[in-house]
C-alpha cells in the first residue's frame, strides 16, 4: 500500500510560529528575532539599545545560546526582564520555545521582546519564531564575504547591522561592497552601521525600533502585515 | 523525529504494521544536509515503525518567479538574480521545503 503524505516535517514549528504571531498582533508586542555569529555582538548590541530604550518602553529579552546564562547575566538590570534558554546543543531556536515562554513569563505584557537566537548564520534562518522583525548582526572582524556566504539569513531579514565599526580602520573590510552585496540580496533591508561599544549609529537604530512599536500599538485589529518568509 | 511522527500517527490510523519503503524530498535551500539526514535516518528508525525499511532521500531544485519580468527561473547564490531582468528579491516557490512524500507499508 502506498500513501502519499506530503507532510512538511518542520510543520509543528510552522504552526507554533502562526500562533506566536497571532498572540503578538493581539497584544500589539512588537517581537524581534536577532541572528549573527558568535561574537557578532548581539549582546552587546542589546545592552546598549537596552540601555537607550528602557526608561521609556518594556522591554525583555529571551537569550539563546547552548550552554551558561552568560548573556541573560549581562543584560539583567537593564530591562524588565531576561529569561535564558539553553538548546543544549541544538543550534537554533523554535517557534514552541518562544510561545511557551511568552505565556508562561506573561510577556505579552511588553513593549518588545528582543529574541537573541544561537549564535550562527545558517540554521536561525530556517525557523521563524513568529517574530515581526528579523534583524541579523554582520560585523568588521568577520570580513566582508560573509552576506554573500550565508545569504539566506540577510534574504530573509528586515534589517542588517554592520556592528562594530570603531574598528573598520583596523579591519580589511569593504564597507561599500558590503552594503552593495546586501541590497543586492534584498533590496528591501534596513542596513545600519553602527558601534555599541562608541555609540556611533545607536540613536538611528533605536528610532527605527521604537517607530515599529509605535506602528504595531496603532495598528487596528490584529494582524499586522508581515513580509512572507516564502 | 518530525518524520517518524508523522509516519507512524498515519501508518497507525490505516493498520500499517511495517513501512517498507518511503520518500523524503529535501529542499535545496531548506537547510538540511542530505548526508546528515541519511547519517541520522540509518540511525534513528531502529527499533521503530520504519526500521528497516528503504528510503529514497531526493533534493528538490529551488525555482523562483521573477516578480518585476515574470521570468520563472531556477535562483543561483549568492544573489538568486533573474536571468531575465536581473533584479534581486525574487521569492522561491519552492527548494525550502522538508518533507515526507510518501511511504509504503504492509
Amino acid at each position: 500500500m502506498k500513501i502519499y503524505l506530503g507532510r512538511e516535517l518542520r510543520e509543528a514549528n510552522k504552526n507554533s510560529a502562526a500562533d506566536n504571531r497571532m498572540m503578538l498582533d493581539r497584544s500589539r508586542v512588537l517581537m524581534v528575532n536577532i541572528i549573527g555569529s558568535p561574537g557578532a555582538g548581539k549582546t552587546a548590541l542589546l545592552e546598549q539599545t537596552l540601555r537607550h530604550l528602557s526608561s521609556h518602553l518594556t522591554i525583555a529579552v529571551i537569550e539563546g545560546d547552548l550552554y551558561t546564562d552568560a548573556d541573560a547575566k549581562r543584560l539583567r538590570g537593564l530591562c524588565a526582564k531576561v529569561i535564558q534558554i539553553n538548546t543544549e546543543g541544538s543550534c537554533h531556536l523554535e517557534a514552541g520555545q518562544i510561545g511557551e515562554l511568552l505565556v508562561k513569563e506573561n510577556l505579552l505584557h511588553t513593549d518588545i521582546v528582543f529574541v537573541e537566537n544561537v549564535g550562527n548564520l545558517v540554521c536561525p534562518a530556517a525557523f521563524d519564531l513568529g517574530e515581526d522583525l528579523r534583524v541579523s548582526l554582520v560585523s568588521v572582524t568577520e570580513g566582508a564575504d560573509k552576506p554573500c556566504k550565508y545569504p539566506l539569513t540577510f534574504r530573509d531579514s528586515h534589517a542588517c547591522i554592520i556592528s562594530k565599526t570603531d574598528l573598520l580602520p583596523y579591519c580589511d573590510f569593504d564597507l561599500d561592497k558590503v552594503t552593495g552585496d546586501l541590497q543586492t540580496i534584498n533590496s528591501s533591508l534596513t542596513v545600519f552601521t553602527l558601534s555599541a561599544k562608541s555609540g556611533e549609529g545607536l540613536a538611528k537604530w533605536c528610532r527605527w525600533l521604537e517607530a515599529h512599536v509605535a506602528k504595531k500599538k496603532s495598528a487596528l485589529n490584529s494582524g499586522l502585515a508581515v513580509p512572507s518568509r516564502e | 523525529m518530525s518524520l517518524l511522527k508523522a509516519v507512524e500517527s498515519d501508518a497507525g490510523q490505516r493498520g500499517i504494521q511495517k513501512v517498507t519503503h518511503f520518500r523524503l524530498v529535501v529542499g535545496e535551500y531548506s537547510a538540511v544536509s542530505i548526508k546528515a539526514m541519511d547519517f541520522a535516518l540509518q540511525h534513528l528508525t531502529t527499533g521503530t515503525i520504519l526500521d528497516g525499511a528503504s528510503y529514497e532521500l531526493v533534493t528538490e531544485e529551488a525555482r523562483s518567479q521573477c516578480q518585476d519580468c515574470g521570468r520563472a527561473f531556477r535562483p543561483a547564490p549568492p544573489f538568486f538574480l533573474c536571468p531575465g531582468c536581473g533584479r534581486g528579491g525574487a521569492p522561491f516557490t519552492c527548494g525550502r521545503e522538508l518533507y515526507i512524500d510518501y511511504y509504503e507499508g504492509e
